[in-house]
């Protein structure tokens, strides 16, 4: 299991893997599409990468709802196997 | 008990998409469905409400950005010959250790494999599970009468060859077990084959399109098509839009000249609200119902994959194609053989998308053809069918 990321790391790490290369909003409130202005297909690559980030062997059945850069952390920490 | 299948898939949205609605009937039949499959096809899966077995390790997302993937070489055999090498492979021994731990618990009656399902095909045999092989790929047929198979991906057969059971060899043809060629039933429709592949039978290509839209980009796109003057409609194929803004350029470049308005499905929207800030004739949105879209547009600009070709025809509307690999440049010889498409590259787009606008045959063929499809309820239902005959006639409940 690789080591767990932070608040403060995972925002840019999660905005590099989705290409946003000039994304410098990393606050937990930040609105992912309203600020990200992530469309619907980016926001389910998004579980994607979250799920890659976490090492997420096994994927919970249910999508999860993610609005906020906070709510997707929440997601990575909840996905993420235990050490 | 009810029945249980395992389907698996391995691909794009065009390998997964025709068994959704074939998985839908056989759950409403009774049936206990799962689907093992990659993580990017696993979300459809999950979004539809199916219980979804992760095979991989999420790399297959970058196919679509890898280099070496887009390739018309032999035909889209290098673009598939560098997928099963480089990420069905690495994760292969991986997933046939996972299907057959599966098994354990929830021992399937019949496994309903597509073409890149390997792991689920080598974990059948090596269970004497009855397994039928389902394909979107006629052309993948031709691996089984070349005698030269064992040399197609050789490192992979090779690799293969190492995680089955000792003797399934020596019974079961190479083609078959590896790639499940030649297939029990083709996912594909004999009014876009034409007199290509007569020899075979296709079923019909079942439609879904439940993808997982945004009530905004798909109220702005309504908007959009109901505005004053002719539109087109272009898409490159889920995700694989993301990463092909040079080939968008050109697109609205094209479109532009014909003085046609552009709904580009797919295109980084963030990336093209900037590069078309002022241009009230382009939009971008993500996700988009495109049997609900397509019949909006004059002509619909597309890769090539075999769900969106379907989906053009089904709407009626002619293709212009700009085939980037895979079963692309085949699709795209299918439409201009059924005189419902052009074959483009970038360079030429302009003067194709000009002249498939202008084309009056070209319209009234793709109009015609769209009459002829097997309806998506009868395809789903005749390949629910076959996986019920071999459920039957192969020993499950």
């Amino acid at each position: 299991v690789s080591p767990e990321i932070d608040f403060h790391s995972f925002g840019p790490q999660l905005a590099a893997l989705l290409r946003l290369d000039d994304e410098d909003r990393f606050e937990p409130t930040v609105s992912l599409f309203d600020e990200w202005a992530l469309d619907s297909l980016q926001a389910f690559e998004m579980i994607i990468v979250i799920e890659a980030m976490a090492g997420t062997t096994v994927p919970p059945p249910q999508l999860p709802e993610i609005f906020t850069l906070e709510d997707a952390y929440l997601y990575y920490l909840a996905v993420r196997p235990a050490d | 008990m009810a029945p249980r299948i395992l389907f698996s898939v391995f691909g794009s949205a065009g390998d997964l998409f025709p068994l959704l609605p074939v998985i839908k009937h056989l759950t409403k039949s009774g049936c206990d469905v799962r689907v093992a499959t990659s993580r990017a096809a696993g979300l459809y899966t999950r979004v539809a409400g199916i219980d979804t077995i992760a095979l991989g390790d999420g790399t297959d997302t970058r196919i679509l950005r890898d280099p070496v993937m887009s390739s018309d070489r032999f035909d889209g055999w290098t673009s598939w010959r560098h997928t099963v090498t480089h990420y069905v492979l690495p994760t292969l021994a991986d997933d046939v250790r996972r299907i057959e731990a599966l098994t354990q618990d929830w021992t399937p009656d019949l496994v309903v494999a597509g073409s890149f399902a390997t792991a689920a095909r080598i974990a059948a045999y090596n269970l004497d599970l009855p397994i039928i092989d389902l394909s979107v790929y006629p052309q993948h047929d031709f691996l089984a009468q070349s005698p030269n198979v064992g040399n197609f991906a050789s490192p992979f057969r090779e690799s293969a060859v190492r995680l089955l059971r000792p003797g399934v060899v020596d019974r079961v043809p190479t083609a078959k077990w590896l790639w499940g060629s030649p297939t029990d039933v083709l996912i594909h429709d004999r009014a876009l084959l034409g007199s290509s592949c007569p020899e075979l039978d296709p079923v019909g290509f079942p439609a879904w399109n439940a993808v997982p839209t945004r009530p905004d980009e798909t109220a702005a796109a309504a908007v959009f098509l109901a505005g004053s003057g002719p539109s087109v409609i272009a898409t490159l194929g889920s995700f694989r839009g993301q990463h092909a803004r040079a080939t968008w350029l050109a697109i609205a470049k094209a479109a532009k000249a014909s003085r046609t308005r552009l709904l580009m499905v797919g295109a980084p929207t963030r990336w093209a609200a900037e590069e078309f800030a002022g241009q009230p004739d382009v939009l971008a949105v993500g996700f988009l119902d495109l049997s609900a879209a397509f019949p909006f547009g004059e002509v619909i600009i597309h890769h090539g994959g075999i769900g969106t070709t379907m989906a053009a025809l089904r709407a009626g509307r002619p293709s212009v194609v700009l085939p980037h690999a895979f079963d692309n440049m085949f699709n795209g010889r299918l439409l201009h053989a059924a005189g419902v498409g052009a074959c483009s590259v970038p360079t030429a787009l302009t003067a194709d998308l000009e002249s498939t606008l202008a084309s009056s045959p070209l319209h009234d063929s793709a109009a015609r053809i769209a009459t002829r499809l097997v309806p998506t309820a009868e395809a789903a239902s005749t390949i629910a069918g076959q996986c019920v005959d071999a459920l039957e006639s192969r020993g499950g409940r």
